[in-house]
């Protein structure tokens, strides 16, 4: 194996104070150390700098994280990852399936074969009559709402403007929203008046 | 340690706050607070002051998250953060006209004091002089060794997280460091005879 050069062992001896040598490497630095009064100095001293600066860290106070933790903000719906859907979207699946089921057996598709099942169906029928019911009136209310607002926008182009101006008022805020501030940039910064 | 082999990685961590679990974003916080908490320290001389910042590191963080790359280490992404935050906090300070050049009378100098089991006068009084020492030295490099420093040896980072983190080749990372020591080593000379 090739004998590292001077400028290398001095490298080392940086490595090893970072724990970044392998054993072997370790042991031909202390080698070449032994060689010579001021290396084996200069390794000492290196080993003790590093430990006086080790014994310097101070400990993060006691109840650190327990008080960050009560200082998150509560994630809203927009922030949830899409993974976090998955649940909410199968317990739909599943309700949407029983329903169906229900609706189907109200609507006398399927034969009921008890009297159980007789009494789920009418429940089923009930719930059916609901959602035909709030969807007619969800349907008129649209309706409604559409027709007037043709009426207010017929033939009236600054009330067209306006409008405009409302929908994208809405939508860049809504935007604000939902998009979050933007990561830290990349990069060295410093104190501009700091000494050097 | 950043990543405990034992445990999940710390993107695996961040998967996990992100898929719903917020509790486990704690686990991220034990991993770095005394890290963090160290180098806002070293950086803002005032622990109170670092106490806080850390805190509002670590929800900045966590309000980000969904943006953090995976392909990128979390520490480095976590002390870039916070090395900007404390740029800021400096820059805040100054304009308070509050003279950063030594740590002022409101600063607590305790915070220097090195843990010690030998409770007498004469032993206190060297711990705090030591660590006022080795504040001083610190602050004696100039800011590019000092950053280097203090994410090497406070912020216990390796080479390579420093390097992505600065955006420096590792070479140029490792000969700052190297003269930084070596500077240090001079200033802390007192201290390291026998």
């Amino acid at each position: 194996m090739r004998q590292p050069d001077e400028n290398s062992f001095r490298e080392w001896l940086h490595l090893e104070m970072d724990g970044q040598l392998t054993a072997l490497e370790r042991q031909r630095l202390v080698a070449w150390a032994a060689e010579d009064a001021e290396r084996q100095s200069e390794r000492t001293r290196l080993a003790r700098m590093g430990r006086l600066l080790a014994e310097s860290r101070v400990e993060a106070p006691a109840g650190f994280t327990a008080a960050l933790m009560a200082k998150l903000p509560a994630a809203g719906w927009e922030a949830r990852h899409p993974r976090s859907w998955a649940w909410p979207l199968v317990l739909l699946a599943l309700v949407g399936s029983l329903a169906a089921a229900f609706a189907g057996l109200a609507a006398g598709r399927l034969e009921p074969a008890s009297p159980a099942l007789s009494a789920i169906a009418a429940v089923g029928g009930l719930l059916a009559a609901s959602l035909t019911a709030g969807a007619g009136l969800l349907n008129a209310s649209w309706q409604g709402l559409g027709m007037a607002l043709s009426g207010l926008l017929e033939g009236r182009p600054l009330n067209w403007i306006a409008f405009a101006v409302l929908v994208l008022g809405i939508d860049l805020l809504l935007l604000r929203l939902l998009r979050r501030r933007a990561a830290e940039p990349a990069g060295s910064r410093e104190p501009s008046d700091d000494r050097r | 340690m950043a990543n405990d082999p034992q445990g999940p990685s710390d993107a695996e961590v961040v998967e996990e706050v992100l898929a719903g679990s917020q509790e486990r974003f704690g686990d991220l916080v034990e991993r770095y607070q005394g890290r963090l908490v160290n180098t806002l320290f070293r950086m803002l001389r005032s622990y109170e002051e670092a106490h806080d910042l850390a805190q509002d590191v670590f929800v900045k963080v966590y309000q980000a998250l969904d943006r953090y790359d995976p392909r990128y280490k979390f520490s480095t992404w976590l002390f870039r953060v916070a090395q900007n935050a404390a740029i800021d906090q400096i820059r805040k300070r100054r304009l308070q006209v509050v003279s950063m050049d030594r740590p002022s009378d409101e600063e607590d100098d305790r915070a220097w004091e090195f843990p010690s089991d030998d409770p007498s006068p004469y032993s206190d009084l060297r711990n705090q002089e030591r660590g006022v020492a080795i504040q001083r030295a610190i602050e004696d490099l100039p800011w590019e060794y000092r950053e280097l420093i203090v994410l090497r040896h406070f912020g216990e980072l390796s080479y390579d997280e420093i390097a992505q983190l600065k955006e420096m080749p590792l070479g140029t990372v490792k000969n700052k460091l190297f003269r930084a020591r070596q500077q240090l080593k001079k200033s802390l000379e007192d201290y390291l005879v026998d």
